[in-house]
């Protein structure tokens, strides 16, 4: 018997931001979608981060909803528990688990154990690190259930990172988990991993696509084969997964390297988001330079001060400077915009603006100022 | 009238004994007739002593002499010792007269009624602000008059934990409800939730102009064996330097001509570039203090408000060189106020120094020593007037402690503390030195100028003052452990 296993989706990242961008979780999801179909799983777990966003908008909750159905039509079952992404900082129902309240979808989050045919699946939302000792608790509690149910193939699923394995990730270690189980699915950590644990198997699949930089750039979903003694994985790559590349120069070269980049021809179906970090002494205008490179990829220029020594992505524009530039020039003298901003524009927000502007503009054509 | 005992063995005209027929605790208050007039009494100690059990060598005995003893009421006897503090109708017209006969021998004693003591301790003319309660007489307000801590010093010295900065903070409080001008000198960043109306928190600020280069080496944290550092800085720090609009550019410069010369040798050119460090290094950690704009501290210090200035951040060499900075300024300023010249403060200045002993060492002389004794010296003339608050009364320099008119002393253990402070007030007696260790938090001999009479008392408590006192560990660690878990569940964010 194989199932899927899925996780960190992170449906509706970069919505209401960039489209482009905001496809590429959806297209990642329903290949995942199509590759469980196409290898006909007898069941899908998603570990959580199912969204990105605790408020998502409706499309993320449309292609999520799709998918399911989609699976559900197949006969598939689609399992999950939430990650810290789905669940709101407010009390709240999570936006998935009205799948689990349609009835295409089952949410494993509470502890109770689920069996579907002769696979027992138990899982548990996620906890933060200060609840570490209740999660701990609850393992212990959700295992010794799960292993009353006889003769069955056990899957724990949890959205909880391993001490150790991510940086700062980390939640619980590894012997905070009961071997009571064949397969453990994990979610949290965005990169693919496996490891044993007892006569069982562990993983993560990873996120279905990169959100940060940081991030793998190749994206999978597990294929598990319960069917013998020890559980197989198979790691299936995710086609759709946007590439990414990243250079680095000093502004000397930058454009040198951006001839360089416009030549190079892609095969790839998906722009390339590019990352070009430039290291300068003083800011410049990035634009012409994201402009004629815009053909071929998405680009993001990221300048890194020398002097500084820190990066600046964009300057925050001082708008009362630039209103005064702008004034400036439409008037035609600086003495000018400064009684147009400074006097004028005040006594214009005034209630009684209209005597009060007269008086102002009387008066400075009376003392021959801005003649 | 009660009488509570009689006059017994050798009365002086300024110490009398008494047996006593109950109990009196020291600190309370009792009188007597004497030939000048009724006289008031501090009772200073208070000895019980069975004659019988005073004598015995063994158990047994002593098991005899309890039960002789509890027959025998003469076999207990109450001894008193009281000083006098002088003819009760001189101190109710404001005058301290001592009687210059004892009482006869078998003169009755009698305690002080609350009326009387209420009349003598309360004051309600306007100089008078109330500290606190009659230690062994609790609706007996005590009064202290604020113009003679403005004007003739004060000196607050008790042990950590017998309410110092309580004490401070109440006088604060109360300079403040009558417009008066204060700085606190605070060492330790004690006073920094000070809640009281008028406070004004100072940051410190010197103008490196005004600082010779000595001062400005211990400034910029210059070991003080850094010879060479020293003399080069001395070079280097002339008037040109001093007067440049640019102060730090023009002395970095400066240095820097030497670190670059290569005719200079070697030692020079490396001392100049560690100069240039410590002066980088400086200015990055202790930049703020540095404002080579301000005119005088002064500005910095409002009349008639409580100023607070910071010294926590600041080395003890530091802390003492800005002290000595902003007092000579307060100083000249009073004088000019005097003299009718311009100046900021036109009324009188009351200078609290938190730590005094870090200010005024007894054994060596600090950066403000100086100022500090002109001004326990001098101040009175000028209307700049001290407080001082110190633990170790005995590593505070004696000469200016011998100034101050006025006292509040609590809690010192230490035998030379206590032989200081006898040493520097003859109002605190041997004997009622003798239980200084045993004040509890908040109670404190008043003495000196300050008090019609000296009298031990229970200070009132400063809600507005929330520093000072021991930190609550286990109620912060169950506060802070509270908080972890108080915080909303993950389980109560999932409604299903």
């Amino acid at each position: 018997m194989i199932i899927g296993h899925v996780s960190d989706t992170h449906l509706g990242a970069y919505a209401g931001k960039d489209r482009e961008r905001e496809q590429d979780y959806y297209d990642a999801f329903q290949e995942a979608v199509d590759i469980f179909i196409k290898d006909h799983v007898k069941l899908v777990i998603h570990s959580g981060d199912i969204l990105d966003s605790s408020k998502p908008y409706g499309t993320a909750m449309k292609i999520l909803a799709e998918g399911v159905k989609r699976l559900n039509e197949k006969g598939i079952r689609f399992i999950f528990t939430l990650g810290e992404h789905d669940i709101s900082n407010v009390p709240s129902t999570p936006h998935p688990y009205i799948l689990d309240v349609l009835g295409i979808a089952n949410y494993v989050g509470t502890g109770e154990p689920l069996v579907i045919g002769d696979v027992v699946i138990a899982g548990l939302h996620k906890y933060k690190k200060v609840e570490r000792e209740e999660l701990c608790r609850k393992i212990k509690e959700v295992a010794n259930r799960a292993k009353q149910i006889d003769g069955k193939r056990r899957i724990l699923v949890l959205h909880q990172g391993l001490i150790g394995l991510h940086g700062f990730a980390g939640e619980i270690s590894k012997d905070d988990i009961p071997m009571d189980f064949d397969y453990y699915a994990m979610g949290h950590i965005h990169m693919s991993y496996d490891f044993r644990h007892g006569n069982g198997l562990g993983s993560y699949p990873g996120m279905t696509h990169w959100v940060d930089w940081d991030d793998p750039e190749t994206s999978f979903v597990n294929l598990v084969d319960l069917s013998s003694d020890e559980p197989k994985i198979n790691k299936v790559r995710l086609e759709s997964v946007r590439p990414r590349m990243e250079r680095y120069v000093k502004f000397g070269e930058l454009e040198t390297l951006v001839r360089e980049l416009i030549s190079l021809k892609h095969e790839d179906h998906k722009k390339p988001c590019l990352l070009i970090k430039v290291e300068t002494d003083r800011p410049f205008d990035p634009k012409p330079f994201e402009d004629s490179l815009s053909v071929s990829y998405m680009v993001d220029i990221k300048q890194i001060l020398k002097e500084v020594g820190r990066e600046v992505l964009h300057e925050v524009p001082d708008m009362d400077a630039e209103l005064r530039r702008l004034t400036e020039v439409a008037l035609g003298s600086n003495e000018k915009a400064e009684f147009a901003l400074f006097e004028l524009l005040k006594a214009l927000n005034d209630e009684d603006w209209r005597k009060g502007a007269l008086e102002i503009i009387w008066k400075v054509f009376k003392e021959g100022r801005l003649r | 009238m009660v009488e509570i005992g009689i006059v017994v063995g050798e009365a002086r005209p300024e110490r009398i004994q008494f047996l006593a027929k109950d109990v009196v605790r020291v600190g309370e208050f009792v009188r007597a007739d004497t030939v000048d007039g009724r006289v008031l009494y501090l009772v200073e100690s208070s000895k019980l002593e069975s004659k019988l059990l005073s004598k015995v060598g063994d158990y047994i005995t002593a098991i005899e002499a309890r039960e002789a003893s509890k027959v025998n009421p003469r076999d207990t006897v109450r001894h008193c010792t009281a000083r006098a503090v002088g003819l009760i109708e001189e101190i109710l017209n404001g005058r301290r007269v001592y009687p210059t006969l004892p009482p006869d021998p078998g003169t009755p004693v009698f305690l002080a009624e609350d009326e009387l003591l209420k009349r003598i301790f309360h004051n309600s003319s306007k100089e008078w602000v109330a500290v606190g309660k009659l230690l062994r007489r609790e609706n007996v307000t005590v009064s202290v008059n604020l113009n003679k801590v403005a004007s003739r010093h004060l000196a607050i010295l008790a042990a950590t934990g017998k309410g110092k900065s309580n004490l401070l903070a109440l006088i604060a409080k109360r300079i403040a409800e009558k417009n008066g001008t204060m700085i606190i000198l605070d060492y330790h960043a004690e006073y920094h939730e000070l809640k009281i109306e008028k406070v004004k928190f100072v940051p410190p600020r010197i103008n490196p102009r005004y600082l010779d280069s000595e001062e400005l080496a211990d400034m910029l944290d210059i070991r003080s064996d850094a010879t060479k550092q020293r003399d080069l800085l001395r070079k280097v720090y002339g008037k040109d330097v001093v007067k440049s609009p640019d102060l730090w550019g023009t002395l970095k410069r400066k240095l820097e001509s030497y670190a670059n010369n290569e005719d200079e040798e070697f030692q020079t050119r490396a001392t100049a570039s560690r100069l240039l460090e410590i002066i980088d290094r400086g200015l990055a950690i202790k930049g703020k203090i540095f404002d080579t704009e301000a005119e005088s501290p002064l500005n910095l210090i409002e009349p008639n408000k409580i100023n607070v200035l910071d010294l926590s951040e600041l080395t003890e060499t530091q802390a003492q060189i800005i002290v000595a900075h902003y007092l000579t300024e307060i100083l000249n300023d009073r004088k000019n106020a005097i003299f009718k010249r311009s100046s900021r403060f036109k009324s009188p200045v009351i200078i609290a120094v938190e730590e005094a002993h870090t200010f005024i060492p007894q054994d060596r002389s600090s950066r403000c020593s100086d100022v500090l004794a002109r001004i326990a010296r001098e101040g009175r003339k000028f209307g700049v007037s001290l407080i001082l608050v110190s633990q170790r009364p005995c590593k505070l320099n004696a000469d200016v402690v011998s100034q101050m008119g006025s006292f509040a002393i609590s809690g010192l253990t230490h035998p030379k503390d206590q032989s200081f402070v006898m040493d520097v007030t003859d109002e605190v007696s041997t004997e009622l030195g003798a239980t200084l260790p045993s004040l509890n938090t908040g109670e404190m001999i008043l003495a000196g100028q300050w008090v019609t009479v000296p009298a031990l008392v229970k200070v009132d408590h400063v809600e507005e003052k929330h520093m000072g006192k021991d930190l609550d560990a286990i109620e912060l660690w169950a506060e802070e452990a509270n908080v972890r878990r108080k915080g909303i569940s993950t389980e109560e964010l999932i409604r299903l």
